[in-house]
């Protein structure tokens, strides 16, 4: 379970306790200042982050799918929802009218999400998932629960790997994956059944090979990787705590005031 | 492959436990990569929840389906998204106790009892998770846009989700379930009886 540790950035440098601690505080303060231009800021800042990363590629498909929500939301609520049945409209696009309530609707809840799809997007991608294994059982949690959730991010690329492999020797077969909806769709059987089959084929050997290494073992694991608190670590933990306080903090303040 | 004994099943339970739930939650995100590289309409992102509760039983699918939205979410980014476990655990319990009670044997169980009992307690699920975590429109394309022209006819959010949701899901998890079940018939019986014997 041994990886070499990517240090080049300063995102990749600080540690999984770090991350998921800056994970949760920008959650939180998105979720309850309900700030549009932080939202805003957040987005443009992870983007660029991403880009410096050079993770645009991976990113792609992300950011695809928040600009479909983007148009989704916007279009549909923007013509269903109104405040009241006497609600005017704002404006109209080819003659749909589009009222302010649903825009407002459509505004809080993709820069709800969009910022938060970039930002965990960039947190997540980075963090070495030894040492996030690594970190949780120090923290606490059993050595079996840690292995089973950083397993489960560790076999998404080798089995991807193995899709794409299974896609090109069906391609080489005869095996139509271009064309219309039907032909697409009925190429995904050929390929996900032998993913699927090779990858339980692997199962009882994988589970023989685990054993011998003493995974049931009943003594308590130990682990030979140290991961270094250093400074950068220090001050973003700091960080993060203050934004994590302030956003609980304003949330509890406007309830109160709601009462 | 070697048959094992009884003992050394039972013994390796806990390693094979650790093995497939991972293994359920890379055969769903699979299945929903390779969906989008075909350019598929649908998510097919279940069908690990449902061969892993196939063959390890009820529990540890429903937790496999869990774990997969969790992943997705932290993948994605999009964490509220987690929320769609409970659909993933439904998956997980009803396929992992049809295969329990001997219910997932013929192709008619799998397509008209499994496939119908899945897509409706996704949908019931779906459709109010996707009201608080998107409000109801959640970017694809067919779902959101049947909501808006049942709600344009004067269905509230919650039963609009609902009524476009089904039809999508019993095709969706019709082809999940079935190859659940084609992949279940073709592994060795020391496998397959996992479910059966615990």
């Amino acid at each position: 379970m041994l990886q070499k540790r990517d240090t080049s950035t300063l995102l990749r440098r600080l540690s999984p306790g770090t991350k998921l601690l800056m994970a949760l505080a920008g959650t939180l303060a998105i979720v309850f200042f309900e700030n549009i231009w932080l939202s805003i800021a957040m987005m443009l800042i992870s983007y660029v982050v991403i880009l410096y990363e050079k993770m645009g590629s991976m990113f792609k498909l992300i950011f695809i799918s928040t600009l479909s929500m983007l148009v989704f939301m916007y279009a549909i609520y923007g013509a269903v929802v109104q405040e009241n049945q006497k609600d005017t409209y704002a404006f109209s696009v080819f003659g749909i009218p589009y009222y302010q309530a649903g825009i407002d609707k459509a505004t809080h809840f993709f820069f709800r999400i969009a910022p938060l799809m970039a930002f965990l997007f960039l947190i997540f991608r980075t963090i070495n998932m030894t040492d996030l294994g690594v970190w949780m059982t120090k923290a606490g949690l059993p050595y079996r629960w840690a292995f089973i959730f950083t397993d489960s991010f560790m076999v998404i690329p080798v089995l991807s790997k193995d899709m794409e492999q299974i896609m090109d020797a069906q391609r080489a077969r005869g095996l139509v994956t271009e064309g219309n909806l039907m032909t697409r769709m009925k190429a995904f059987v050929p390929v996900i059944v032998p993913v699927v089959a090779n990858a339980f084929a692997k199962v009882q050997d994988q589970a023989i090979a685990m054993d011998t290494k003493g995974f049931n073992s009943k003594c308590k694991k130990t682990v030979y990787r140290e991961l270094p608190n250093t400074t950068e670590d220090k001050i973003c933990k700091a960080i993060s705590l203050v934004v994590l306080i302030a956003a609980i903090a304003y949330k509890i303040l406007k309830s109160l005031k709601k009462i | 492959m070697a048959m094992q004994s009884t003992e050394s099943k039972s013994r390796l339970w806990g390693t094979y436990v650790a093995i497939m739930i991972p293994l359920g939650v890379a055969i769903n995100y699979v299945g929903g990569l390779l969906n989008s590289a075909l350019g598929g309409p649908l998510y097919l992102d279940s069908i690990g929840t449902a061969v892993v509760a196939a063959v390890m039983g009820p529990w540890v699918g429903a937790i496999s389906g869990l774990l997969f939205n969790v992943v997705s979410a932290l993948m994605g980014g999009n964490m509220m998204s987690a929320l769609f476990g409970i659909c993933n655990i439904g998956t997980g319990l009803i396929v992992g106790y049809m295969t329990k009670w001997g219910f997932f044997e013929k192709w008619w169980q799998v397509l008209i009892v499994a496939n119908v009992l899945v897509s409706f307690w996704n949908a019931a699920t779906g459709s109010p998770i996707a009201s608080v975590v998107y409000g109801g429109v959640d970017g694809s394309a067919g779902t959101s846009v049947s909501i808006a022209a049942l709600q344009a006819i004067g269905a509230d959010l919650v039963t609009a989700g609902f009524i476009a949701r089904m039809p999508i899901n019993l095709i969706d998890k019709g082809i999940a379930v079935l190859i659940a079940w084609i992949v279940y018939k073709r592994l060795p019986e020391n496998i397959k009886n996992f479910n059966k014997k615990k």
